[in-house]
C-alpha cells in the first residue's frame, strides 16, 4: 500500500509574473506536465536537469544539452519555460545577443520569475570577463539585462571560482559561494566562503563569518537567502562561527546581515550541538523557517531511525520539528524506500515536504 | 539523484526524471532526462 502525506511548513504569497498573461488553461491539479520541450511542443533531444520554479509555478528554468529547444535565436544551455504561454526561451545569452562561448549552470528564480541567478564560465555574458573562471550572474528576463554578481567593490574580477548561487524571492539579493579571496577585505582564508550581494545598493557582504567578522575556518556552502536579502542560511564545516562548536561535523547556520549575528540552526533538543552531519537547504521568504537535512539523532526527541531526516527550525520560537514522517507521525525506517530524505534541491521560498512510503 | 524544487505557493513541484510514462502524447527517450512539473491536488 502506498500512502502519502503533504506537510505544509510555510507558504508565502504569490508574486506577479513577468510578461502579460495570455488566455491559457493552467495545468489541472493532479496532473504532470512535460517542461523540457520547445515552443512548438517538440521533445528535447538532450538531457535536461536542475529545474527551478517561480512562486506561482508559471516559469520553470532548467539546464539542457538539447539542441532543438529553440527554433531560432542563439544556442543556449539554460532555458526558461513559460507554462502559461507555452513558450521556451534561452536564458544564458551573450551580451551581443548571440550564443555564449562556454557553459552555464544552476539557475534559480525570483518569486515572479523575472530575475534568474546562475553560474557560467562563459566570457561573453558581460564585457570585461577575463578571469576564465566560474562566475555568478543575474539576468532580468523582462529587460534582457545581465549583471555579474561576484565582483569586488572596486569592480575587479573574482580571483577564484564562484557558485552555486541563490536569488532572493524579490530578486534584489543573491547569495553565492566562492573561493576568491579578493571580493571583500580579509577574505584570504583559502576556503569556500559564502557571500551575499544586494543588487540595489551593490553592497557585497561576507556571510560565513562569526559575530566578530572572523571568517569560518573551513568550507561553507549551500546557501539560501530570505526575501529582502536580510538572512542567509548555509552549511559549514567551520568550528569558529559560533562559540563551542566542537562536534567536528558540518552544521547549518543563519547569518543576519542586519544585526551581523550568526546563529546555529542545527541545534540539539537540549540546546547543545547536533551529533551528526547537517546540511543546508532552504529558507522561507521572511527567513523565519529553515529546512535542512541532518543525520543527527538528537535534534528532536525520538529520532531513532538512524538516517538522514528533514527538519525545519523556527528561528523565532527556537523549536525544531522533524518533518519527514508518515501520516501517523512515525519515522521512516532506515533502509525503507524514502528513508534518505532531503529538502528541496533548489532554494525555495516555500517549504512543503512531500513524503511517501 | 533527482533534483526538485517547490513553487512558492506550494502547488507545484518541478523535477527531472528519466521516466517515459509520466505524460502522454510524447515519445520520450529513456536515456534522456526531462523536466516535469507536477501540479498538486488542493488540500
Amino acid at each position: 500500500m502506498r500512502r502519502s502525506r503533504v506537510l505544509l511548513v510555510g507558504l508565502l504569497s504569490i508574486g506577479a509574473a513577468g510578461p502579460p498573461a495570455a488566455a491559457a488553461s493552467p495545468p489541472a491539479p493532479g496532473t504532470t506536465t512535460l517542461v523540457s520541450v520547445a515552443t512548438n511542443g517538440r521533445e528535447a533531444n538532450g538531457w535536461s536537469w536542475g529545474a527551478a520554479i517561480s512562486a506561482n509555478g508559471r516559469f520553470v528554468a532548467f539546464g539542457s544539452t538539447a539542441s532543438n529547444l529553440l527554433a531560432d535565436g542563439p544556442k543556449s544551455d539554460l532555458f526558461i519555460r513559460d507554462l502559461r504561454l507555452g513558450v521556451t526561451r534561452p536564458l544564458a545569452v551573450a551580451g551581443d545577443g548571440g550564443p555564449t562561448d562556454n557553459a552555464s549552470y544552476d539557475p534559480t528564480l525570483s518569486r515572479s520569475g523575472r530575475y534568474v541567478a546562475f553560474e557560467s564560465v562563459a566570457s561573453n555574458l558581460v564585457p570585461g570577463d577575463t578571469n576564465n573562471d566560474w562566475d555568478v550572474f543575474v539576468r532580468d528576463m523582462r529587460r534582457g539585462v545581465v549583471w555579474r554578481v561576484n565582483v569586488a567593490a572596486d569592480g575587479s574580477e573574482a580571483e577564484g571560482s564562484s557558485g552555486p548561487s541563490a536569488i532572493s524571492p524579490d530578486g534584489h539579493a543573491v547569495t553565492f559561494t566562492s573561493t576568491a579571496s579578493n571580493l571583500v577585505a580579509g577574505g584570504a582564508n583559502h576556503h569556500w566562503d559564502v557571500f551575499a550581494r544586494d543588487l540595489r545598493t551593490g553592497v557585497l557582504s561576507a556571510v560565513s563569518v562569526a559575530d566578530d567578522g572572523t571568517w569560518g575556518n573551513a568550507d561553507s556552502i549551500s546557501s539560501a537567502i530570505s526575501r529582502h536579502g536580510r538572512r542567509v542560511t548555509f552549511s559549514s564545516s567551520a568550528s569558529n562561527l559560533v562559540a563551542g562548536d566542537t562536534n567536528g561535523r558540518p552544521d547549518v547556520f543563519v547569518r543576519d546581515l542586519r544585526t551581523h549575528r550568526t546563529q546555529l540552526v542545527s541545534v540539539a533538543a537540549d540546546g547543545g550541538l547536533g551529533n551528526g552531519w547537517s546540511d543546508g537547504g532552504s529558507m522561507n521568504a521572511d527567513g523565519r523557517y529553515v529546512a535542512f537535512t541532518s543525520a543527527a539523532s538528537n535534534l528532536v526527541d525520538g529520532d531513532t531511525n538512524g538516517t538522514f531526516d528533514v527538519f525545519v527550525r523556527d528561528l523565532r520560537t527556537r523549536r525544531t520539528r522533524l518533518v519527514d514522517i508518515t501520516a501517523e507521525g512515525a519515522q521512516f525506517a532506515s533502509g525503507a524506500a524514502g528513508a534518505r530524505s532531503s529538502p528541496p534541491s533548489r532554494p525555495t521560498e516555500g517549504c512543503r515536504i512531500t513524503t511517501a512510503s | 539523484m533527482t533534483q526538485w524544487a517547490l513553487s512558492g505557493d506550494g502547488r507545484r513541484v518541478a523535477f527531472d526524471s528519466f521516466a517515459t510514462n509520466l505524460v502522454e502524447g510524447f515519445h520520450l527517450d529513456p536515456f534522456i532526462a526531462n523536466i516535469f512539473v507536477r501540479t498538486l491536488p488542493a488540500h
